[in-house]
């Protein structure tokens, strides 16, 4: 039993007191329907080349987010090497691209199939072992492919990246321009959305669910543990591998720098400050990250590790379900006189690895 | 009957998101759009990290040429505006600098410091038309790619390869030597330049192998190269700091004595800070450094005053500093004789570029941008650090 | 490959191996008493390197020449200082999160790490920054291997800390409150163990280890790196595991053969392979052998 379940079961309690009268629930829905709209809309209007850029690079976090979601969110696995997917899917464009004559079209999918077949070829040995264990082994599993990347210099062009394919076009219209490539990432983080929000409500979601609440207690009702981490570890690959040949394709150019632990790392603080098992708290949470890396690229330079990190941890220590949970708590004054219930002493007592 | 609170809380977010971007855009766009036409120049190169040190010189070199231009009354009256980006040496970082000089309009581009970010930036101005005058990247493959915006003013990896096999071969009278490289374009490029004319001159190459530039132990391959040591004569090795100093120090460590011989890539102080006492004796080839040229009865008056205009304001350039002022000097020069800012006229302007007397020398393009008078020297490292030019190829042909 | 060369190869792996067990002796001790993998230690050592470089010049400035008291007084400090750092690490990032579920810890120390980082980053422009060199790079011959003083010494140095750390957990009365910590928390609390501050006093124990790592790595290398932390944090973690984490004596096998075998994969493969062979190590030994060479001192609870 974790230290939320029993204070999760008095707040949920407390959330029923709380009523919020329907039209103020139909206006709020509305109003924020119309807000990401505007914000969605945001680089027609600003237009120019950066704005359009920025915020292709908010979808491409947004679906990077969702995709990792699946695994961290739903399943509760904590996957540190999360960017070798979207290497993958960027190298596999790439070669396409370059030496095969392939179109984006034709070398997406093959890039999201080759991540679904890596994630099962890793996933399969390193979903066995305990969770902490996992994280390390997906950490080890993203540094063997940066250095794979970096080293294999016939499939990857080692340090130097690959580049110089032709501008790629749909219907005889090129992505030539930020503006181009922008419908095509928000596109792709739509579909990320809708296809994650139907699988958590899903027979498979609700298993993800059973496992990251309690592994023993899921096994013991009979899920194949293992599979299902599986497909969650194989679910998430597809997002990273669709989204990186579109970054491939924005970027003009693959390198092995895009896919260091860092990205992975940033990728977990997108999922986590966002709301693991949220998909709304998610993409927000990419759009944050994007805004507040560019922000401090313009203005502070290198700073936006040390932000970051105090962020994660802050939200890590003072709001652990992220700042849009998928399980919303009440206010926190409300929090506050439950969790002073006196019965609560039974929170304080159990073990960390219990 | 769970989500309740959400979407408050959501559209007050994606409000106050949607302000911060109004926000955001209304200061950007006052930075963007700046007083009456001036003549921008992106400038991008290591400003950050490790090669940050020949970065921020060059960087200061670049500023002085602008505000030196300026004070003259700028090019036709546009004043020299440098917009800097920090590539922070990797190729992505770069090519986003690259972007960013396409969509802020620059007239033109002086970088990218590494080949190996100049060479895929090139494609992206070349798209836009943006004439690119390269200050540092010595990669063949930049100006052979026929992209006519491309020039370059300083020499190239071949040239200073086979410089250092002609001096192994014909001074040091080596004949069996060990090239390595960190698997970067420039250095990958200067070591197999080097073994190509080490062979045509009649020498061996007995291994050659790629290391980890970010590695700190380099003993196991050195260890390797120890157990075939008697027929090694030389170490020739290809790429930056820390990783050279590490190399010589280890080396030197386990006993290996050989003559060792690296690339403008290392010469500088960090090579001495992380090497130390094991550099000493080792030798460099390097494009003569603004010091070098400005010293001597051969010393050109430009980099004199450029040596101590820069000195007086900076302390020491490094050794691009002289290559990069070089670079601006020639861009506006190209401008003023066109007297035109138009990409497309700066472009024709440094294409005939012709003997242009500036810091470093000769500045002479030729069909496809390269600088036609290259120089590179031999330097040995001295007790303390210091480099001492040693061998000057150019010389020694004439006599 | 000849003899000479093989038994050059193992010494080499030693000296950067001992140095790896040092940091690997603190991910296995918070490990074996709070079953948490403190990515934050990889940090820690990072810190201490930098503040070794920072004390080290120091003295230098203030004259100190003799290379020896130099060193000790140098690793004295940075290590009480690290250690404090590791105190205050424990106290943010884990105290408040220790009956949260696995990943809130997990991520805390992760976030940890990545501030450790990013700071020394920030501060040092993330230039590489270079220790002076202590001693005369002239090489050692033993037999036929040839060493550099620096690298003896600093090996002997990692070996007798390591050493000392096993000799106090095990002898002391200290030690053995944190053995039995390790073994059962709630049945130490009850016999009157301050587990509180055992588990504070095992991560400063750890930080300074790590820290002393850092500082005999830098004086090795002479060169420190603001990503040092993320590979080195890594491997030694990779030791930790090799060794049996939760193991004090194995923390040191682990390193040393961690150490060696990374020295001969790069014999046999590309040396630009080295970091990758490293994490390949980690993968496989996690996989097939989790519980490592020496096995976990401590049993996995459910």
């Amino acid at each position: 039993m974790d230290y939320l379940s029993a204070a999760r079961e008095r707040l949920i309690r407390a959330q029923a007191r709380v009523t919020v009268p329907p039209r103020v629930q139909t206006a709020g829905r509305y109003g924020f329907y119309l807000g990401a709209l505007v914000f969605a809309s945001a680089p027609y209007w600003l237009g120019g080349i950066y704005y359009p850029d920025i915020w292709t690079d908010m979808a491409l976090w947004g679906t990077i987010g969702l995709g990792l979601n699946v695994v961290i969110g739903f399943a509760g696995l904590l996957d540190l090497g999360y960017m070798a997917f979207y290497a993958i899917g960027g190298y596999v464009f790439a070669n396409a691209a370059l030496y095969h004559g392939f179109s984006l079209w034709e070398a997406m999918p093959i890039g999201a199939v080759l991540s679904v077949v890596a994630s099962a070829i890793i996933g399969f040995p390193t979903l066995r072992v305990r969770g902490d264990y996992l994280a390390i082994m997906t950490l080890g599993f993203g540094g063997i492919v940066y250095y794979a990347a970096q080293n294999m210099t016939s499939l990857t062009g080692g340090y130097n990246g690959l580049f110089g394919w032709k501008t790629q076009s749909i219907l005889g219209h090129p992505f030539a321009s930020p503006i181009d490539f922008y419908p095509l990432a928000l596109g792709l983080t739509v579909v990320a959305a809708l296809v994650t929000r139907a699988l958590r409500g899903s027979r498979v979601g609700r298993a993800w669910s059973c496992i990251k609440d309690d592994e023993v207690a899921a096994g013991a009702a009979g899920i194949p543990i293992i599979r299902y981490k599986l497909y969650a570890y194989m679910v998430g690959a597809v997002w990273a591998g669709l989204a990186g040949a579109i970054f491939a394709v924005k970027q003009n150019i693959v390198s092995p720098e895009t896919f260091t632990f860092n990205q992975s790392f940033f990728a977990v603080a997108v999922v986590i400050m966002g709301g693991m098992g949220s998909i709304t708290g998610v993409i927000l949470g990419g759009v944050l990250y994007v805004v507040i890396a560019e922000w401090m690229v313009t203005y502070t330079g290198t700073l936006s590790g040390v932000i970051f990190s105090s962020l994660l941890l802050l939200v890590v220590l003072l709001r652990p379900q992220g700042l849009i949970p998928f399980r919303p708590r009440p206010p926190r004054w409300l929090l506050r006189h439950y969790l002073e219930d006196p019965a609560r002493g039974t929170a304080g007592v159990s073990q960390p690895d219990g | 009957m769970s989500l309740r609170s959400c979407p408050r809380v959501l559209a007050a977010l994606s409000a106050a998101a949607v302000v911060a971007a109004a926000a955001a855009t209304v200061s950007l766009s006052a930075t963007v759009a700046a007083a009456s036409s001036p003549f921008v120049i992106g400038f991008a190169n290591p400003l950050t990290g490790s090669e940050a040190t020949y970065g921020v010189s060059d960087e200061h070199a670049v500023n002085m040429a602008a505000s030196q231009i300026n004070k003259a009354g700028g090019i036709d009256g546009h004043k020299v505006k440098i917009d800097a980006c920090d590539t922070q040496a990797t190729p992505a970082i770069g090519v986003a600098c690259a972007d960013s000089f396409v969509s802020d309009h620059v007239n033109a581009v002086v970088g990218f410091f590494n080949s190996s970010i100049s060479i895929p930036a090139s494609g992206i101005l070349h798209k836009a038309d943006i004439p690119m005058v390269s200050a540092a990247s010595t990669n063949p493959t930049l100006t052979e790619q026929g992209f006519k915006n491309v020039f370059r003013v300083c020499g190239t990896d071949n040239y200073q390869g086979a410089v250092e096999a002609d001096f192994a071969y014909k001074i040091l009278k080596v004949r069996r030597v060990v090239a390595l490289n960190d698997e970067e374009t420039y250095g990958q490029g200067v070591a197999s330049f080097f073994g190509q004319s080490f062979k045509k001159l009649g020498g061996k190459v007995v291994e050659d192998e790629g290391i980890d530039a970010d590695a700190t132990d380099f003993t196991s391959v050195l260890t390797q190269i120890k157990s075939i040591s008697p027929s090694v004569q030389l170490i020739e090795f290809g790429g930056f700091n820390p990783a050279a100093g590490l190399l010589i120090k280890q080396a030197r460590g386990l006993g290996i004595t050989v003559p060792f011989i690296s690339d403008d890539g290392v010469i500088g102080p960090l090579y001495y800070q992380t090497g130390g006492q094991s550099t000493v004796g080792t030798y460099l080839s390097s494009s003569p450094t603004p010091q070098n040229l400005a010293q001597g009865k051969d010393a050109i008056p430009a980099a004199k005053t450029f040596l101590q205009q820069y000195v007086k304001q900076f302390g020491q350039p490094t050794e691009y500093a002289g290559y990069s002022y070089e670079a601006v000097e020639v861009i506006a020069n190209a401008a003023k004789t066109e007297h035109s800012i138009a990409a497309n006229k700066v472009i024709a302007g440094l294409a005939a570029t012709h003997n242009y007397r500036g810091t470093t020398g000769i500045v002479d393009f030729n069909s496809i941008g390269n600088n036609i008078t290259p120089q590179y020297l031999i330097y040995k490292v001295q007790p303390g650090g210091g480099n001492k030019a040693y061998w000057n190829p150019n010389a020694k042909s004439k006599s | 490959m000849s003899l000479q060369e093989l038994l050059q190869q193992i010494a080499n792996g030693l000296v950067v191996g001992s140095v790896y067990g040092l940091i690997a002796l603190g991910y296995t001790m918070v490990y074996g008493i709070v079953r948490l993998i403190n990515f934050a230690q990889g940090g820690l050592y990072e810190v201490g390197a930098y503040l070794g470089v920072f004390f080290f010049t120091l003295m230098g400035k203030f004259g100190l020449q003799y290379p020896i008291p130099a060193v000790l007084i140098t690793l004295v400090i940075s290590m009480t200082l690290t250690g404090a750092l590791a105190f205050v690490v424990e106290r943010v990032a884990y105290r408040p999160l220790r009956n949260a579920p696995l990943l809130a810890p997990l991520v805390s120390s992760l976030a940890m790490f990545f501030l450790l980082i990013s700071v020394v980053q920030v501060v040092t422009g993330a230039e590489p920054l270079t220790y002076p060199s202590v001693l005369s790079p002239a090489p050692l011959h033993l037999g036929p291997i040839v060493l550099s003083p620096t690298s003896l010494i600093i090996f002997f140095a990692a070996i007798l800390l390591m050493v000392g750390m096993q000799q106090f957990v095990r002898r002391t009365k200290v030690g053995k409150a944190m053995r039995a910590t390790a073994a059962n928390r709630e049945a130490a609390a009850l016999m009157g163990i301050n587990t509180t501050r055992i588990v504070s006093l095992t991560f400063v124990l750890g930080g300074a280890m790590g820290a002393a790592a850092g500082i005999l790595y830098g004086v090795n290398y002479g060169t420190v790196t603001y990503d040092m932390g993320e590979f080195g944090g890594l491997v030694a973690f990779t030791a930790a595991v090799m060794g049996g984490i939760g193991n004090v004596p194995g923390a040191l096998v682990g390193g040393l053969t961690v150490g060696v075998l990374s020295s001969f994969a790069s014999t046999f493969l590309p040396n630009q392979w080295n970091e990758a062979i490293v994490f390949a190590i980690l993968i496989l030994i996690l996989a097939i052998r989790p519980q490592g060479i020496l096995g976990e001192r401590v049993a996995e609870r459910a």
